[in-house]
């Protein structure tokens, strides 16, 4: 018998009981495994991967904007820095619903069983993803992989990397075997088999395990899903997306949220945009400026004369003064407010008359990529060592325009040579800092930095700080040194 | 019953009785005999039994025929009459005699007292038949003041039941037993007089009015008290006090009349639209609603989540409005009581000769107070002047100052184009009487208000009927019910963006409202420098209404179980539906930005709320001295929230608004449908009881206690119990101030009680899956290819529960000189505990949308003053005067899982209020300002004023300098500070009324001490965000070394930051404003008796006629204490007539 105080919902509200009971509810739970990317993506990653390298500097308006960025920048950064916590944030999202999936599919009553094992490799290839973004910007992390209650994740400690790294390795190993080679149609950009064999390919490499790092790599290579497109700045195209060359991307759309990082728009292509010159929706900003510093990295035939790079990569990743586009009658200025030299990104940009739907800017279509097969070449390249890997190297460097590397290389230069390719082959592709960080010499990121101007860096930046506002939460979750 | 059961002597048989018998008649030999001995004959005779003390019977001997008498009662007529003496039939066969009414009583009473008879207490009364010679009188009852007829005093004979009440010549007739009698004149709002009737037998009465006497009926929630027997600190308000001012929504009425309740109106909308804020001692919630109940002739309102709940009924239907402000006074209604009730009663009908009230006025509405705006010439230069200064052109429409003058003159003045004089006009006809049996009260009202603000306005049509019908002795039947409907056309003035108010105070003087050809001109971004919308356009075009309709009343029964014990039920139904339509036609020419596409939205609200009520009222007194009201009862209660909405946006065929397809029916595909449709039930159950205990007039104690019951609260929270405790000694009838001449009454009240805010969001103690997520599978672009996500973003709070408020009142109710002087003070101290915060969950557990969490505590303390006198009183000439002040500081004690936050404006980055221990809630968060910059050594010398940027190319002389509160060398987010906040020191209210004969003239100064706003419409008007219009202070500005110290330098885009939230925008916003004037003539008498009328006055009044404040914004009066540009209240005069027939 009903209380009279007991009033079911009119309009049906599904909760965590009472949910997952098909197979549409099931994927939708998959589909929001998918979604923190997205934000993670538009919010946090450029401003990790790029701006806190030496590649990109902040850029913008200068005076207020971008306060939180100018700290990455300028690595001035604390415990209340918005954007570290963002990425923070969405990976455990994205690890908690990983879980849910994890521990809901299998009880879905009716449901396709080949779906149903998709789901759960894909779950375990997103929960992984998540961890190894973790792992890799704030060292030790909660580690946990089952659906966790609010009281359990106030107390939780932080894990060990190595246990973390184990963690990440199993899913992925698990991941791998299930997941299909391609998909068709709708379900493009969901996890692949060689999205798992890529990722578990950068996890040995960035653990020092080469052998397996190389082995997987191989697998990819050997799968015959993927090449290179001819030309470079292919990839970035509206109609290439989860194209030939793509092994995972985070997917977006033209949607109808603007002016934020949650939408399914993609918001790189107004933050990048030359600032004001309304070549992209929204005006352009001019964030994420790249630095002389990388554009005097490229070959060229004249060193003295930054007009005569031969990297055919660089005309399809960024602005330089002179650069045109023609259809906007559109040439870029000298030099631009927060871009003295007048760089500018070009790698995601999608003309003003090309982006039907975002209206009031932020909401791009363009997918972001996050592993490339080129990457699964300089990854087997570095891995393989030099007598093996060279041959993938120089691929690269062929599509580039390069001649092949030098064969009087000794492993050293070998692999500076290796570090070189990657930093212009994934120019803007927000894996820079990564870079400096894997870099075998521990110092070499302080280094790095420090030669390119950034001299508040220490050795604390590291890793990023745990977000002081969780630290309030949870008693047991340590801060990193020297923050 | 014999007389030998009682103490009082009775004689039974006389020996030297006798009587002969012959046959079946009875011949009586008549000897002159002893009255006992008589009596006791006749108790035989009539098998009767006589009660009495022998001590009041003449020692006198009769010759008595008792074979004359047909009946014991004619028998006794003509024995007992001659003596004075009288008798009371008390049982079927039992009388008793008596001499004086205290004999008699004081008989029943043994007999009571020994189980002898169970007599009703109307037995008491003296017994008519032997009454003495009925001598009849009659008077006229007056006012002192004016002279006029009162009508419906009621007039009482002391000690009895007879009574009636005058007419509405002021005439009553009422008959008496003799010239000892006492007559007892009393009307609400009059002192009560006493008159003894000697030998005249035409009385003149003339009646004191009163503010508040101590016999004024207080609504106290399912029941009255006198105020006299108060424990709690209830305020009253009486329909003279609300008809006099020209208000659509009867809280605007309150301001500054009752103590401890802080009116703001944030809003000067027609209609009171925009929203009246009524806090009754300080508030409760940090994150729920802080309006009070509102209670309506017992039925309390669903809160409706405005404050404007009270303007769909007619001011002139109110009979009193009495606020209950402490804790044991409200915890009556429990869990809904935490903000104080306003116990609202409308007019009822008396029994009497109908009467009828016919109140019309007209008036004229303006602003009183439009900032100073710069001209033409003024702005473009300025203009030219701030965009050199950031590096940009200088608009080439602006570049020769002179040609503009020339061509534009003065330029537009947007706020004269967007402000007007408009009307007023309200007519109320109130017709109500009755007989015995039956009573009635029927009004109409209407009301229309053009606001000050052009093509805004409001009409509102109200309908009442009151009833009640006497069944009979037991049964009592009645009802309310009132029909209103208004239609309001409104117009942005609240929003920070598209404020008509805001966009006028922007908008270029150098823009004209229409081209030459009668298109809209203006918000042509390329040749002005300033897109945003032409607000003639704004106010012309888009047509919105919002239309209001409401049913609100009840039937109830009462019966009469027994003397005392009465069983009352309720059956109400409010329902209130509004109907909002909104529709924006695509329009060619709308100056710069062409509206191309048409829309149109129309939502349907439907609140429909129910409630059944049961209560039990017993009513005793034993032995005089000791008074019990007992209460007990049970009410459900339900409301639903219903809201249909539903939009299109394209080009139609069309420009209909309506959303019927085949009128409207898109050319293209770009239309846009949108439509949501969401139903809420909630139910309250809840019991009450209440024990009122009087000893002899001097103590008073009320108990009272409130389970209620809400199906918002988690299943296993569902109940919440609300005592509370109160307890007053009137000190003026102990003997030790009984003699002090001075003092007419004085009384000590203390109170502690529990109330609740039922704070809680359907649901909210669910875990819900949130459906609202995406992800573009596929080679997705262009706006397809959405793949459906959903999981949970929010952890449950499966205990989650009302608010909890507890409060301790301390009061003192003096009144002296003879009730010349009224003083109430209490002082109270609330604690709100259980404080709904919405505590965002760590993100590692995946969670990151708020939980509601029972946690945080808040303190409000306080001091309610209320003084009260009349200063002058003589037959021509009276004066009453009233001061009521209200002081109280509020403090966040702690958050318990909570933690300090900040609530927005939708312009402002961070936030501009906020919420942290110690402090009051919601307090103006920003930075503190330090003069300004004269010189680039002085920026050099001074703390970074821009984070993370160059200092030397954002930071120039005449930028503002900012206080590093820190002392970390940076001005950044952590050198916000606290700026004040919108909490007066204390508010109050001057009410005068002064009469002289025909004549009566209120003044009434209301004013607000201490009160900070942050004034936000600077934020557009100084300077470097809009290359808009700015206000004439501007000129003022910085030019160069020692210009100024306060007005920075003009730059477009305000490098430095200078319109950051700072102390350069908070003000004091404390004001004293005449509020009201009136001025009445009441025609003589004999001229209005000559046209048939009872009373005609003619008056005129002014609204806001001065007001004397420092701030500088539209108007001081700002709810939330954040301007951004509202509708100011406007200055009223009327000319009104008052007419009762």
């Amino acid at each position: 018998k009903k209380s009279l105080l007991q009033i079911d919902p009119t309009i049906p509200n599904k909760t965590v009981e009472n949910y997952y009971q098909t197979e549409a509810e099931a994927l939708t739970a998959v589909t929001a495994t998918y979604t923190p990317l997205q934000a993670m993506y538009n919010g946090a990653a450029w401003h990790i991967g790029d701006i806190m390298s030496d590649d990109c500097d902040l850029g913008g308006g200068g005076g207020g904007d971008g306060l939180e960025t100018a700290a990455l920048d300028n690595f001035t950064l604390d415990a209340f820095n918005p954007i570290s916590f963002l990425m923070w944030a969405q990976c455990y999202f994205g690890i908690y619903r990983a879980n849910l999936v994890l521990e809901k599919i299998p009880q879905v009553p009716v449901m396709n069983d080949n779906i149903r094992q998709r789901s759960l490799a894909e779950a375990k290839f997103l929960r992984a993803l998540y961890y190894f973004h973790l792992v890799r910007l704030f060292g030790d992390v909660p580690l946990y992989t089952n659906v966790i209650s609010l009281g359990d994740a106030s107390t939780i400690s932080r894990s060990p990397k190595a246990d973390v790294y184990a963690q990440i390795i199993a899913d992925l190993k698990d991941a791998e075997t299930v997941l299909p080679l391609s998909y068709q149609a709708d379900d493009k950009g969901r996890a692949t088999s060689g999205a798992a064999k890529g990722l578990l390919a950068n996890v040995y490499l960035w653990m020092g395990d080469n052998t397996n790092a190389a082995a997987k790599a191989l697998e990819v290579i050997n799968s015959n899903q993927y090449s290179l497109w001819d030309n470079y700045a292919d990839n970035f195209q509206l109609e290439n997306e989860n194209g030939k060359e793509s092994i995972f991307e985070i997917q977006y759309r033209n949607g109808n949220q603007t002016f934020s990082d949650y939408g399914q728009g993609q918001k790189l292509n107004t933050f990048f945009g030359p600032r004001f010159q309304y070549i992209v929706a929204s005006g352009g900003y001019g964030w994420n400026v790249p630095t002389l510093g990388l554009v005097q990295s490229y070959e060229r035939t004249n060193p003295a004369d930054l007009n005569t790079i031969i990297d055919k990569r660089r005309p399809g990743s960024m602005w330089m003064p002179g650069d045109k586009e023609e259809q906007l009658g559109y040439t870029q200025p000298a030099s631009l407010v927060g871009s003295p030299y007048g760089f500018n990104i070009r790698k995601f940009f999608v003309p003003i008359y090309n982006t039907a739907g975002d209206v009031g800017g932020w909401s791009c279509a363009l997918n972001v990529p996050y592993m490339r097969y080129s990457e699964i070449l300089l990854i087997y390249a570095e891995a393989a060592g030099k007598s093996l890997g060279k041959s993938s190297i120089d691929k690269v460097r062929a599509r580039a325009g390069l001649a092949a590397l030098p064969d009087a290389l000794t492993d050293q230069q070998y692999l500076d040579a290796i570090y070189t390719e990657r930093r212009h082959e994934f120019a803007f592709e927000m894996h820079r800092w990564y870079d400096l960080l894997r870099y075998p010499d521990p110092n070499y990121f302080i280094n790095v930095m420090k030669a390119s101007g950034k001299t508040n860096i220490t050795a604390k930046h590291r890793y990023l700080p745990i977000p002081q506002t969780e630290r309030d939460k949870d008693p047991n979750l340590s801060q990193n040194e020297g923050y | 019953i014999t007389s030998s059961t009682m103490s009082y002597a009775q004689q039974h048989n006389s020996l030297d009785t006798q009587i002969e018998v012959k046959g079946k008649e009875a011949v009586q030999k008549i000897e002159a005999t002893s009255i006992p001995k008589i009596l006791s004959d006749a108790r035989k005779s009539f098998d009767v039994d006589f009660v009495y003390e022998t001590n009041i019977l003449p020692d006198t001997k009769l010759m008595v025929d008792l074979a004359k008498y047909k009946t014991v009662e004619s028998f006794l007529d003509e024995l007992l009459k001659p003596y004075g003496l009288k008798y009371k039939k008390v049982l079927s066969r039992t009388f008793v005699l008596y001499k004086n009414t205290e004999d008699l009583k004081k008989m029943v009473e043994v007999m009571r007292s020994q189980n002898l008879v169970d007599i009703p207490a109307d037995l008491l009364e003296p017994d008519p038949i032997i009454a003495a010679p009925v001598k009849t009188i009659q008077g006229m009852i007056t006012d002192q003041k004016s002279g006029l007829p009162i009508e419906g005093v009621s007039v009482a004979v002391k000690g009895t039941k007879q009574g009636t009440t005058s007419d509405r010549t002021g005439a009553f007739k009422i008959a008496v037993d003799n010239e000892n009698a006492i007559l007892v004149f009393s009307i609400i709002g009059y002192a009560p007089q006493e008159m003894l009737v000697g030998s005249n037998n035409n009385l003149q009465i003339s009646m004191v009015s009163t503010a508040a006497t101590l016999n004024d009926v207080v609504v106290v929630g399912y029941g009255t008290r006198k105020r006299k027997e108060l424990t709690t600190a209830i305020s009253s308000l009486g329909s003279k006090e609300i008809a006099v001012l020209p208000v659509a929504d009867a809280a605007q009425a309150l301001q500054g009349k009752v103590a401890g309740v802080t009116i703001v109106q944030g809003s000067g909308a027609p209609g009171g639209t925009g929203g009246t804020q009524i806090r009754i001692r300080g508030i409760t919630s940090l994150t729920g609603t802080n309006n009070p109940l509102i209670v309506v002739d017992g039925y309390p309102l669903p809160d409706q989540g405005a404050d404007n709940v009270l303007n769909s009924f007619g001011t002139n239907d109110i009979e009193s409005i009495d606020v209950l402000k402490d804790a044991a006074a409200a915890s009556i209604y429990g869990v809904r009581a935490s903000n104080g009730v306003i116990m609202i009663t409308t007019k009822r009908g008396r029994a009497g000769q109908a009467k009828m009230n016919v109140d019309v006025y007209r008036g004229l509405q303006q602003a009183w107070q439009l900032p100073n705006m710069l001209n033409a010439k003024e702005y473009a230069i300025l203009n030219s002047e701030a965009r050199i200064a950031s590096g940009l052109d200088v608009l080439p429409k602006l570049a020769n100052a002179d040609a503009i003058e020339e061509q534009y003159g003065t330029g537009t003045n947007w706020l004269k184009e967007i402000f007007r004089r408009a009307a007023i006009q309200s007519a109320s006809l109130n017709a109500s009487g009755g007989s015995d049996k039956a009573t009635y009260m029927l009004s109409v009202g209407y009301l229309k208000q053009d606001g000050i603000v052009y093509k805004t306005d409001f009409e509102r049509f109200n309908f009442r009927f009151n009833g009640d019908i006497k069944v009979n002795n037991k049964l009592k039947l009645g009802n309310t019910l009132s029909l209103s409907k208004y239609i309001e056309h409104g117009a942005d003035t609240y929003s920070a963006f598209n404020s008509v108010i805001i966009l006028a105070l922007t908008t270029p003087p150098t823009v004209s409202p229409r081209n030459e050809d009668g298109t809209y001109a203006g918000g042509n971004g390329n040749v002005d420098g300033f897109s945003e919308p032409n607000p003639i356009y704004n106010l012309e075009v888009p047509q919105s209404s919002n239309t209001k309709y409401r049913v609100t009343g009840n039937v109830y029964a009462e019966w009469e179980i027994i003397k005392g014990l009465k069983f009352k039920t309720t059956y109400g139904a409010d329902y209130a539906y509004n109907d909002v339509k909104s529709f924006s036609p695509a329009t060619p020419s709308t100056g710069g930005q062409p509206i191309t596409t048409t829309g149109y939205g129309a939502t349907k609200v439907v609140i429909p709320d129910y409630l059944a009520e049961y209560t039990l009222n017993y009513d005793k007194t034993i032995k005089e001295k000791h008074k019990l009201n007992a209460l007990l009862g049970y009410t459900y209660q339900e409301t639903q929230y219903s809201i249909l909405s539903g939009s299109r946006s394209g080009t139609f065929n069309y420009l209909i608004p309506v959303l019927n397809n085949a009128v409207f029916l898109p050319q293209n595909t770009s239309e846009i449908n949108n439509y949501s449709q969401d139903d809420v039930t909630s139910r309250f159950i809840s019991y009450i009881g209440r024990l009122n205990y009087t000893f002899d007039n001097r103590i008073y104690f009320t108990g009272s206690i409130r389970k209620d019951g809400s199906s918002n609260f988690a299943p296993k929270n569902k109940f919440a119990i609300f005592p509370s405790f109160s307890a007053a000694w009137r000190l003026s009838e102990e003997g030790f101030v009984k003699n002090i001449q001075w003092i007419s009454d004085l009384k000590f009240r203390t109170s502690f009680g529990y109330t609740g805010n039922p704070n809680v969001n359907p649901y909210s103690y669910l875990t819900r899956i949130d459906q609202g997520f995406q992800y573009p599978f596929g080679n997705s672009s262009g706006t397809e290819g959405a793949t459906q996500g959903a999981a949970p973003t929010a952890p449950s709070n499966p205990d989650i529960k009302w608010e909890k408020n507890e409060q301790l009142d301390i009061g003192l109710d003096a009144s002296l000189f003879s009730n010349k002087l009224t003083v109430n003070i209490d002082y109270y101290q609330k604690r709100s505990k259980d404080l709904i915060l919405y505590v965002v969950p760590i993100n590692v557990s995946g969670n990151y949308v708020s939980v509601p969490y029972n946690t945080g505590t808040l303190q409000n303390r306080g001091v309610d003053l209320t003084i009260s006198g009349t200063i002058v009183s003589s037959k021509a000439l009276n004066w009453n005067a009233s001061i009521v002040m209200g002081t109280f500081t509020n403090k966040v004690v702690s958050f318990g899982l909570g933690s300090a936050f900040d609530r927005g404006f939708a312009r402002i980055n961070g936030g501009s209020l906020r919420t942290d221990i110690g402090m009051p809630a919601n307090f103006f968060y920003g930075f503190k300002t330090d003069g300004i910059f004269q010189s680039y050594e002085e920026i050099a010398k001074s703390p970074v004023q821009t984070a993370g940027t160059d200092p030397t190319t954002s930071t120039a002389p005449g930028d503002i300098k900012f206080k590093d509160i820190n002392s970390d060398g940076i001005i950044d987010d952590k050198d916000r500070t606290n700026l004040g906040n919108s909490f007066p020191q204390f508010t109050y209210g001057i009410n005068n009324t002064i009469t002289y004969k025909g004549l009566e003239l209120r003044i009434f100064i209301q004013g607000s001490q201490g009160n900070k706003v942050l004034n936000f419409t600077r934020w557009y008007t100084e300077g470097g965000v809009s290359n808009g219009n700015y206000s004439k202070d501007v000129i003022n500005r910085w030019t160069g070394s020692g210009t100024s110290n306060d007005m920075p330098r003009l730059i477009l885009n305000d490098p430095n930051g200078n319109n950051r939230v700072s102390d350069r925008f908070v003000e004091d916003a404390s004001y004293i404003r005449i509020k009201s004037l009136r001025l009445g003539y009441t025609l003589p008498e004999k001229w209005s008796k000559s046209a048939g009328l009872t009373k005609a006055q003619v008056y005129g009044s002014v609204q806001n006629l001065l007001t004397i404040t420092k701030y500088t914004g539209l108007d001081p009066e700002v709810g939330g204490g954040v301007d951004y540009g509202f509708y100011p209240q406007a200055r009223t005069f009327l000319l009104g007539v008052a007419i009762d027939f």
